[in-house]
C-alpha cells in the first residue's frame, strides 16, 4: 500500500498530519489536510492527528514513540524491514508502552528500501482492526466484544495450527533439499564417470586414428612389395639366391668349408 | 413451450455427475460460461466478473504478504489463476476430479493456486482465508440441506473483517430455473449467513447484458 494511502485511511476527518523522522510527499497528501513536517511548534497531535514516524527496528525503537500521546490520535509506523525479518516482539512492546493499540499492519509498495507500516492508535479500550479488503462498501458494525472474541479465537487456533503446518512445511522442504543433495551427488558421479568415458573415447579415436595409419602404411607397404616381387630384377634374383642356395647345399653335403654339428 | 419442471430437483451426486460432463465440454475454455451466450460474450463475461471481484476484494495486494482467497468450486480454475495473478494465494477446490487434476496441470510456477478436490460443504483447512469466493455454483446445488451446508461451511473458513462472495440472483423468493438452476432468496443467505456472525453489505449485480445474477456480499462481523 502506498504511504499516501495509508496516510488518507487514518487521518481523521478533522485531523492533521505530523510527520517525524520521514519526509512525506506533501503534495500526495488530500488537500485541506493540516502538514506539520518535524514541527511541534502547535503542540502535537491531538485526537484524530496521524503522527508518521519512521523508526529503527533496533533497541532504540521505544524511543521514538511518544508515550502521551492523547486518546484518538494514531501513529502511522514506518519500519525499513523485510517484512520476513519484523522484529513483532520488540515492536509489540514499543507500542504496548506507548498504550497504543494496532490497527492495521501492511507492507509499503513506495518506499525505496523494503518497508513495513504498522499503524496503531492510542487507545484505552479495544477497538478492532481497520477493515482491509475493500472498504467502500454500505457501513456495518464491525466493533464490539464479538468481534474481539471471534479475534482471540482465530489468534489461539490459527496460531496453534500454523506451528504445526510450519513444521511440516520446513519437514517438507527439508525432505526435498535431502533429495536434492543426494540427486546432487548421483549427477556429480555421473559427470565423473563421464569424464572418463569421454577420454576413454577421445583415446580410442586416437588410437583408431594411429591403426588406420598403420594399416594405410601396411597396404602400401605390401603393395611397394607386390611391385618388386613383380619385377624381372627380383624374379631373376630370387632364381640365383635359389640356384645359390642348391649350390651352397651341394657343396656343404661334399664337406667342403662347412661347420661341422 | 412451457416447461414443467421435475418435481424432485436432483441429489447432489447427480448435480456433481453433471458438473462433471459438463466440465469435459469445457476443459479446456473459460471458468464460467453463460451457456446462452455467445464464445466473445463469454470471454467478457469472465473479464467482467474478474473486475467486479477486484472491486470487491479491493486492488491491494502485496506479493509479499498476500491475501489468502479460496475460489469455491473453480471448475477450471480460471478465476482462481486470474485472482492468483494479482498476488494473492488462491486455492480452489472442486468436487470433480478431473478438472483439479486439470487445474494442477496449468497451475502457476510460483505456487500461488493451489487445488484440491473437495465439495464446498466439507472443505476444512487449518488455515482462514481473507476472502471466500464463489462464482456461479452454490445455485447450482439443488439438494436444499447441501446448499444451506455449503454455504455454512464456505462462511466459516473467513477470517474476522473477512469477505464471503457468493453468486446468485437477488430475489425476494427462492426460484428455480431449470433441473440444474436454483436461486436461493436474499433473506435465506441473510438469516443463514446472519448467525455465523456475518453482515450483507450488498449485492453487486454482474450487469451483463441480459444476466441478472450478481455477487451477494457478506462481512464477517463477529
Amino acid at each position: 500500500m502506498l504511504i499516501r494511502e495509508l496516510i488518507v485511511r487514518h487521518v481523521g476527518p478533522e485531523g492533521a498530519v505530523h510527520a517525524r523522522g520521514v519526509q512525506v510527499d506533501w503534495s500526495q497528501v488530500p488537500a485541506g489536510v493540516q502538514a506539520h513536517q518535524d514541527d511541534n511548534s502547535d503542540g502535537g497531535p491531538v485526537a484524530g492527528d496521524l503522527l508518521v514516524v519512521s523508526a529503527p527496528t533496533g533497541l532504540g525503537l521505544r524511543e521514538h514513540l511518544d508515550i502521551d500521546l492523547p486518546v484518538g490520535a494514531t501513529v502511522l509506523l514506518l519500519l525499513e524491514v523485510e517484512l520476513a525479518e519484523l522484529p513483532v516482539g520488540r515492536v509489540l512492546a514499543a507500542l504496548a508502552m506507548a498504550k497504543l493499540q494496532v490497527v492495521e499492519a501492511c507492507v509499503v509498495s513506495d518506499a525505496p528500501a523494503p518497508t513495513v507500516a504498522v499503524v496503531a492508535t492510542r487507545t484505552d479500550d479495544v477497538v478492532a482492526p481497520a477493515p482491509y479488503l475493500a472498504h467502500d462498501l454500505e457501513p456495518g458494525s464491525s466493533q464490539g466484544p464479538a468481534v474481539i472474541r471471534r479475534l482471540l479465537g482465530e489468534h489461539a487456533l490459527e496460531g496453534l495450527a500454523q506451528r504445526a503446518r510450519e513444521r511440516a512445511l520446513l519437514a517438507q522442504a527439508g525432505d526435498v533439499e535431502a533429495r536434492f543433495e543426494a540427486v546432487s551427488t548421483e549427477l556429480k558421479q555421473r559427470q565423473d564417470v563421464r569424464a572418463e568415458y569421454d577420454i576413454l573415447v577421445e583415446e580410442h579415436k586416437v588410437m583408431t586414428s594411429d591403426l588406420a595409419l598403420a594399416r594405410a602404411e601396411r597396404d602400401a607397404e605390401r603393395k611397394r612389395m607386390g611391385v618388386i616381387r613383380s619385377s624381372r630384377t627380383f624374379r631373376v634374383a630370387s632364381r640365383l639366391a635359389r640356384v645359390s642356395g642348391l649350390a651352397r647345399g651341394i657343396v656343404g653335403r661334399s664337406g667342403g668349408g662347412g661347420k661341422s654339428s | 413451450m412451457t416447461m414443467t419442471p421435475d418435481p424432485r430437483p436432483p441429489d447432489i451426486e447427480q448435480s456433481i455427475a453433471a458438473w462433471e460432463r459438463r466440465h469435459i465440454d469445457v476443459a479446456d475454455s473459460l471458468d464460467t460460461e453463460d451457456l446462452a451466450g455467445d464464445t466473445m460474450g463469454n470471454v467478457a463475461f469472465n473479464a467482467l466478473l474478474i473486475g467486479r471481484l477486484l472491486a470487491l476484494l479491493g486492488t491491494f495486494a502485496e506479493p509479499a504478504a498476500p491475501l489468502r482467497l479460496l475460489d469455491a468450486g473453480c471448475g477450471t480454475g480460471w478465476v482462481t489463476r486470474a485472482l492468483a495473478s494479482f498476488g494473492h494465494q488462491a486455492d480452489g477446490i472442486d468436487s470433480d476430479e478431473a478438472v483439479v487434476t486439470a487445474c494442477r496441470r496449468r497451475g502457476r510456477s510460483d505456487g500461488r493456486d493451489r487445488y484440491a478436490r473437495s465439495q464446498l460443504d466439507v472443505w476444512a483447512p487449518s488455515y482462514l482465508y481473507d476472502a471466500v469466493v464463489s462464482v456461479d455454483v452454490v445455485s447450482h446445488i439443488m439438494e436444499d440441506s447441501v446448499w444451506e451446508a455449503s454455504v455454512v461451511n464456505l462462511a466459516s473458513l473467513v477470517r474476522s473483517g473477512g469477505r464471503l462472495i457468493l453468486s446468485d440472483h437477488d430475489l425476494a423468493q427462492d426460484h428455480r430455473w431449470n433441473s440444474s438452476v436454483m436461486s436461493r432468496a436474499r433473506r435465506r443467505y441473510v438469516d443463514l449467513l446472519a448467525a455465523e456472525g456475518f453482515v450483507h453489505r450488498r449485492f453487486m449485480p454482474y450487469d451483463f447484458r441480459y444476466n441478472t445474477a450478481g455477487f451477494h456480499v457478506f462481512d464477517r462481523i463477529a
